[in-house]
């Protein structure tokens, strides 16, 4: 009966506009106080929650990819994406879509993505006579590679929450990434004969390797992320480390863009973002805790699993719920609340746990370019100068290959297990 | 170009709800809200910031001798390394997490306030407030039984009392709650001179 009281005040008080954080701990506090269970537990389990060594690497890789940025990263990336696409019609968009693609691998998040590559290529987009909604579109969407694609925060919280391997999620997420970003620039390029939206000049193959020399320290960021991880040398945390003093060596002494004293404050404000997500991380592990100790997960398992035990199905409700939380909630936020509440449901109806991982935080970063609350298409829009009923219109082509990706995901498991399968 | 900011941390300000709440044009150019920020840079503020720049530092440097051994140094083993960084990751987010309470960047989701009406969304703000301030209340309150039964441990590698480590939670909640507090004594503020003008 608390148990379901738990859930009720969880979801009045997130609707009445408290953080999801402090919802999740006032929450667990009246669950508490109703079944006499003495509050020290509240310290007990947000340190448990936060005493783990592969969240260390959350603030790790936030820093490094602030201090890519701050070092001048993005627009060599841009640069680089244009040299190679520029030239086929509607090149910037197709860039614009690359450059995402590589800034990836380098950031965790999507709206780091929008913003950086929104705030230099939306402005050159519309100049060159491109439509707002469009640029906008194009860019808040091909950003939600950047969760997929290795590292992602989502897959660090979704690994240290249920005990799967980090690194695996992470390599599992490459290809179902690249697909993503190759089927939306298929998507623009269409649009874009359609509408006849300028292309660029076809540049030398001499330009071309100019800018991928000078592009080269960007990408090798993404490749020692990768390839320490998926040989096996590095832990996430350790990679995210090496990934800041890359970063700063880089940024120090071969962009040099970066200035010393730009530092500390780079530390500071990603410092600052991580705390927020990590007091997340404890409150929501005294939630869980209740809810483990009601067995809520097995109840809402056998609650599914009562509509229908035909695998195509389940799979399809799970894809509903996330896609239905996603849009008004934040992805880790949404994440932390349903991930290990279903897992269980997806294992049961055979299916990996690091597929499932794959498809949760693909579900849930389709949400940021969706109304209502749609934080990568505010962004965009906010850049771009457009109303959000015309750019949610302009994102749906885009919304409906991330759908189909979504099902190649959910249903064909080589996508996502292959890479991983090759990991020792 | 003046979206491309100089300061580049786009990511900050974004999440920050009450700046979400202006929808789409949410995009303040930063030197508006370094201005901002700089104006009630107190000393608390100050010292959070120290706080949280040291102890990263340090993790930094504990991952990177942990890396350094194992590969140059195979001869020396460091097994405390791995708890070190644990350790010095929530001295960070315990500097860290009042700095984002003092700037209100916990996500919310805000389509049902956004949609009331100016007073009744003062009256919801008000109590999310005072909700903030008890939670937070609670949590040191039983944070100070957390950290007198680590007094009882010590931890497996460095050796050092656990209550060290437990009470990371207090200094968390602590600041926070004096954040808090601030928070909303300034909305009430707020409300008040917006009260008077009207």
């Amino acid at each position: 009966m608390t148990a379901i009281l738990l859930f009720v005040s969880f979801i009045i008080l997130i609707f009445f506009g408290l953080p999801v954080a402090f919802s999740l701990g006032l929450s667990s506090l009246i669950y508490l106080l109703l079944e006499d269970i003495p509050l020290t537990i509240m310290a007990q389990k947000m340190y448990a929650g936060l005493d783990s060594f592969t969240l260390v690497s959350i603030p790790g890789f936030i820093l490094a990819g602030n201090l890519m940025n701050t070092g001048g990263i993005t627009k060599r990336i841009i640069n680089f994406a244009n040299a190679i696409l520029g030239h086929i019609r509607g090149g910037l968009s197709l860039a614009n879509i690359g450059a995402s693609m590589l800034f990836a691998g380098i950031s965790g998040t999507a709206l780091a993505d929008t913003a950086s590559i929104g705030a230099m290529l939306i402005p050159a987009m519309k100049e060159e006579g491109y439509e707002a909604d469009f640029s906008a579109a194009v860019t808040a969407s091909s950003s939600t590679v950047g969760p997929i694609i290795p590292p992602s925060l989502p897959m660090i919280i979704a690994g240290t929450l249920t005990g799967i391997s980090v690194g695996k999620l992470f390599v599992a997420g490459a290809l179902p990434g690249i697909l993503l970003g190759f089927s939306m620039m298929v998507v623009s390029y269409f649009i874009s004969v359609k509408r006849n939206h300028p292309k660029g000049e076809r540049q030398t193959i001499k330009f071309i390797l100019r800018s991928f020399v000078d592009a080269i320290w960007a990408l090798g960021l993404t490749a020692l992320i990768l390839v320490g991880i998926l040989t096996g040398v590095f832990t996430p945390t350790e990679a995210s480390i090496m990934a800041v003093l890359y970063a700063v060596i880089v940024g120090l002494f071969v962009y040099k863009d970066l200035k010393w004293k730009q530092i500390p404050g780079a530390i500071i404000d990603s410092i600052k973002m991580s705390a927020a997500i990590m007091i997340l991380v404890g409150f929501a592990n005294l939630f869980a805790w209740i809810l483990a100790s009601e067995r809520i997960p097995q109840m809402i398992a056998t609650g599914i699993l009562s509509i229908s035990t035909n695998p195509i199905i389940v799979i399809l409700l799970l894809n509903l719920l996330l896609l239905f939380v996603g849009t008004f909630m934040e992805t880790i936020a949404a994440l932390i609340i349903l991930f290990p509440v279903l897992l269980p449901v997806a294992v049961s109806i055979g299916m990996d746990p690091i597929q499932f991982g794959v498809m949760a935080v693909l579900n849930l970063v389709i949400g940021l370019t969706t109304p209502p609350v749609g934080v990568c298409l505010f962004v965009a829009g906010g850049i771009a100068d457009v109303g959000l009923v015309k750019l949610s219109k302009a994102v749906i082509p885009f919304l409906m290959v991330s759908l189909a990706v979504l099902m190649l995901v959910s249903f064909v498991p080589a996508v996502s297990l292959f890479l991983p399968s090759l990991m020792k | 170009m003046l979206f491309q900011n100089k300061h580049n941390f786009p990511i900050m300000r974004i999440i920050n709800p009450h700046e979400r709440r202006t929808a789409i044009n949410l995009y303040i150019p930063v030197e508006v809200s370094l201005l901002k920020n700089m104006k009630n840079n107190d000393i608390l503020e100050k010292i959070l910031k120290a706080g949280t720049l040291i102890s990263f530092s340090a993790l930094i440097i504990t991952v990177m001798l942990q890396v350094v051994t194992r590969f140059f140094i195979p001869s020396v083993t460091l097994v405390w390394t791995e708890e070190g960084s644990r350790f010095l990751f929530k001295v960070a987010v315990a500097f860290g997490a009042p700095l984002a309470m003092k700037n209100e960047e916990f996500v919310n989701v805000d389509i049902v306030i956004n949609m009331l009406s100016r007073k009744t969304r003062d009256i919801f703000e008000i109590i999310i407030h005072i909700m903030t301030v008890g939670l937070f209340a609670i949590v040191l309150k039983e944070s100070y039984t957390f950290v007198k039964i680590g007094q009882r441990q010590s931890s497996p590698t460095l050796g050092f009392p656990m209550s060290i480590a437990h009470g990371t939670i207090s200094v968390a909640s602590f600041f926070i709650l004096i954040y808090a507090i601030v928070n909303m004594y300034r909305y009430i503020q707020n409300l008040k001179k917006r009260g008077g003008s009207a």
